[in-house]
């Protein structure tokens, strides 16, 4: 028999490759599963290259290591490998006892020692091996077009949410939009830019589309209350400029005092600082105004402040057109709006008329919205006069046929004779079918005859003990 | 290399010995034809020093295997016909009023038939329980206690018992504890048409040929002596105490067929009984080593009375020996486990 050790080392060694081997082979096809995995990941996201990829194939050789040193730590101990060796030598338990016990004579008795043959059915393993290999290869070598697919494409509304943010940002500055409503819809356009994917546009366009026209509702509805603003600003300039060059006489001061009054009642009624754009004016001079007691400095420097808020709503609005979130028209209309009126013709007629002004704000209203007349001039410069009510006279109305009377057919009535007695109503009786009378009969002198539930008769009551 | 263990039996130690077995076997081969396999379990079960239970239909000779291990053996030999009317004392022995000389009156111990080096048990599933129960202590401590005093049976001792698996009625089942106690249930197959032939042809009326060598009491005991010294090595035994412990349904190791076939498995008797008969099998072999191979040989006759099996293997037809077929088959006896697809095959020659 040849030394055991010498066939126990080489059986350990060959069992460790074997093992090794198999282990190294099914972890390689795990990394390779992984690698093509994350290659085919990478790839789609374009975080890497396929050259750069390609050394993730290295990887194998550590796995190798580390699979060769698994297989090392987990080898089988000199007892076992005794145990087989005596197995498969039919050795009868003498190689196995080798170890506890001397076995002198024992060693020519038995015939030399062979090392077991270990046969692998790695069939399974290297068809693994072999396909993760294969799939590592094919998502390293897919073309880039193909790789594209996979990509999620990102939708280019980087222009559309610029435009946004800076409506947003003139409505904020502008005090049409609160800051913390400003801030949350910039968040929102800031979040629709990150998740804005080109395989659903729909969604994206939908959300900027209303982003949109919820930012130019309100720069409207806020152009619109501009628009009333500055009528009401040039209302009260034309009335102030009015006031100011009436004479220094005692009616003057008389309808000044008037005009003062009414000059109050218009700028408080307007509610000027309330909605979008507010404008705020000195509270001194209104209060002087409601006493009727503004000195002709205060007037000037009303009239100034009531221009600039004027100038500061057009303004405005030219910003608000500037960035496409109104009509140009509109701006227009303030504009025109915002045109006072020759305050001469006003002042006269204030002269003229003192206290007895009655519905100043209506004539201060159809005066400057109005300048009537046509000339050679540009349209609005012609004064526009006020006179006497127009007669109706000559004016023709369009004829409107009534309806006919439910009784006209009496007309066409027949006597069939005098009956000494009162006429005996028959069956055939004409009733009213519309109006006070509606349900009476022609002829009978009776009154409508409405039958009157129970439940109404309470009610029926109540009307007639009313007062009035 | 420093050793853990006394040094192995050498090839001179040994030899002897081994010659003897396989003189003692030469004479039972001679006799009894066509059973070699039979008569080495049986000589196994002696050199283990375990009783043996016979089990085959009548006229296999399982009689005349036990008188002519007694005849070789040249060891007293009883035999016991066990009926349902048979008393404890009719096998331990009794106590018997005596006059003496003297003129007195004693109890004297009448030895039963149970004081003997080879008991034939014949039929002994037709005794009643209490009988059954009367041979626990002979076949365990070998002794014998009756009103307080023990004595002890002839070395020696072995109970070689048979049982008939028909004609089970009138029949008393052995109880578990009992068939624990029996080291193999050996079966007797029918024989072959050859050796049918030759017993007819050469045994006049079936009568037995004497041996023509026996072995001598000393020599009996030089057998045990050399049994006591076979080295059984770290693996096997584990390999021993992993087949036992298979057994169990449940167990790590375990087959199918044992969860779902075996309510019971072995008992570390069973263990213990596989590694005496396994040294047995070495020292009959030529080998002072037990391997692999010896416990193989000896786990189904060991283990095939031990697993008590559910209805359910009945339904199915299932036996212990295949249950104890196929945990041999499962188990890895290095204890290796390797995978699967790595197996291991002998060198080529």
């Amino acid at each position: 028999m040849n030394s055991p050790e010498t066939t126990l080392r080489a059986f350990s060694r060959r069992l460790l490759w074997a093992c090794a081997l198999r282990t190294a082979l099914r972890w390689m096809a795990w990394w390779c599963v992984l690698w093509g995995v994350a290659t085919m990941a990478a790839r789609i996201s374009m975080f890497a290259t396929p050259a750069v990829i390609a050394w993730g194939l290295l990887g194998c050789v550590p796995v190798a290591l580390a699979a060769l040193a698994f297989e090392w730590r987990r080898r089988p101990g000199e007892t076992a490998l005794r145990a087989v060796c005596d197995r498969h030598n039919h050795a009868g338990g003498l190689v196995m006892a080798g170890r506890e016990a001397a076995a002198a004579g024992w060693d020519r008795q038995l015939p030399a020692l062979a090392v077991p043959v270990i046969r692998w059915q790695g069939r399974r393993t290297l068809s693994f091996f072999a396909a993760a290999l294969l799939f590592a290869a094919l998502t390293l070598a897919i073309p880039d077009r193909y790789a594209a697919l996979g990509r999620q494409r990102a939708l280019d509304i980087g222009q559309t949410v610029a435009e946004l943010e800076t409506q947003i940002q003139a409505l904020q500055d502008e005090k049409i939009l609160k800051d913390q409503k400003a801030a949350e819809l910039k968040q929102e356009l800031a979040k629709l830019a990150d998740t804005a994917t080109g395989s659903d546009p729909a969604k994206t366009w939908e959300a900027l589309d209303h982003l949109k026209s919820a930012n130019t509702d309100l720069a409207k509805q806020a152009a619109e209350e501009a628009i009333a603003k500055t009528a009401k600003l040039t209302q009260a300039e034309t009335l102030a400029a009015a006031t100011s060059k009436l004479p220094d006489t005692a009616a003057g001061h008389e309808a000044a005092t008037k005009a003062m009054q009414e000059l109050a009642s218009l700028l408080q009624s307007a509610k000027l600082d309330a909605g979008l754009l507010g404008v705020e004016l000195p509270p001194g001079l209104l209060e002087a105004a409601k006493a009727g007691g503004l000195t002709p400095e205060q007037l000037k420097e009303l009239v100034k402040q009531l221009q600039a808020s004027k100038g500061d709503l057009s303004s405005s609005l030219k910003k608000l057109s500037e960035l496409k979130l109104i009509d140009p028209s509109q701006l227009g209309k303030c504009d025109k709006a915002g045109q006072c009126p020759n305050p001469d013709g006003l002042a006269a007629f204030l002269a003229e008329n003192g206290s007895k002004t009655d519905g100043l704000l209506l004539l201060l209203e159809q005066y400057c919205a109005g300048k009537g007349g046509v000339s050679e001039d540009p349209p609005g410069n012609t004064p526009m006069t006020i006179g006497d009510p127009s007669s109706e006279e000559g004016a023709k109305f369009k004829p409107q046929v009534l309806p006919p009377s439910s009784l006209a057919s009496l007309a066409n009535a027949q006597r069939i004779g005098l009956s000494k007695s009162a006429p005996e109503v028959t069956g055939t009786r004409e009733t009213a079918q519309s109006g006070a009378l509606a349900g009476a009969s022609a002829g009978g002198g009776e009154a409508q005859v409405q039958v009157i539930l129970p439940r109404h008769k309470a009610a029926v009551q109540r009307f007639f003990k009313r007062e009035n | 290399m420093s050793h853990s263990h006394p040094p192995l039996l050498t090839p001179d130690e040994l030899r002897p010995a081994n010659v003897l077995t396989t003189r003692v076997l030469e004479q039972l081969d001679t006799i009894l034809l066509g059973r070699p396999e039979l008569h080495r379990l049986v000589l196994i079960g002696i050199l283990s020093r375990g009783h043996v239970l016979l089990e085959g239909l009548p006229g296999l000779g399982k009689t005349a295997l036990v008188k002519t291990i007694g005849h070789i053996l040249k060891l007293d030999f009883k035999r016991i016909q066990f009926t349902p009317d048979l008393m404890p004392g009719d096998v331990l022995g009794a106590h018997i009023l005596q006059e003496t000389a003297a003129g007195k009156r004693e109890l004297v111990f009448q030895p039963g038939p149970v004081f003997t080096n080879i008991l034939l048990a014949d039929e002994i599933n037709r005794a009643s329980p209490k009988t059954q129960s009367a041979m626990l202590e002979t076949m365990q401590e070998a002794c014998v206690t009756l009103l307080g005093t023990t004595r002890k049976l002839p070395d020696p001792f072995f109970v070689l018992a048979s049982q008939n698996p028909i004609e089970l009625e009138g029949t008393y089942p052995l109880p578990e504890a009992q068939l624990d106690r029996f080291l193999f249930r050996l079966l007797f197959e029918q024989v072959s048409v050859d050796t049918l032939d030759q017993i007819i042809s050469e045994r006049r009326r079936g009568e037995l040929p004497a041996p023509t060598w026996q072995l001598e009491h000393a020599q009996l005991q030089t057998l045990f002596a050399v049994m006591s010294r076979i080295f059984l090595p770290k693996p096997v035994s584990r390999y021993i105490a992993r087949l036992v412990a298979g057994t169990h349904p449940g167990a790590a190791e375990a087959t199918d067929d044992v969860t779902r076939y075996v309510s019971y498995g072995a008992s570390p008797r069973a263990a213990i009984a596989i590694a005496e008969a396994a040294r047995g099998h070495a020292l009959i072999a030529g080998r002072p080593t037990v391997g692999f191979e010896d416990v193989q040989a000896v786990a189904p006759p060991v283990l095939n009375h031990r697993l008590i099996l559910n209805y359910q293997s009945r339904f199915d037809r299932v036996t212990t020996t295949t249950v104890v077929q196929g945990l041999l088959k499962k188990l890895d006896p290095t204890g290796l486990n390797l995978p699967g697809d790595l197996q291991l095959e002998p060198a080529a020659a």
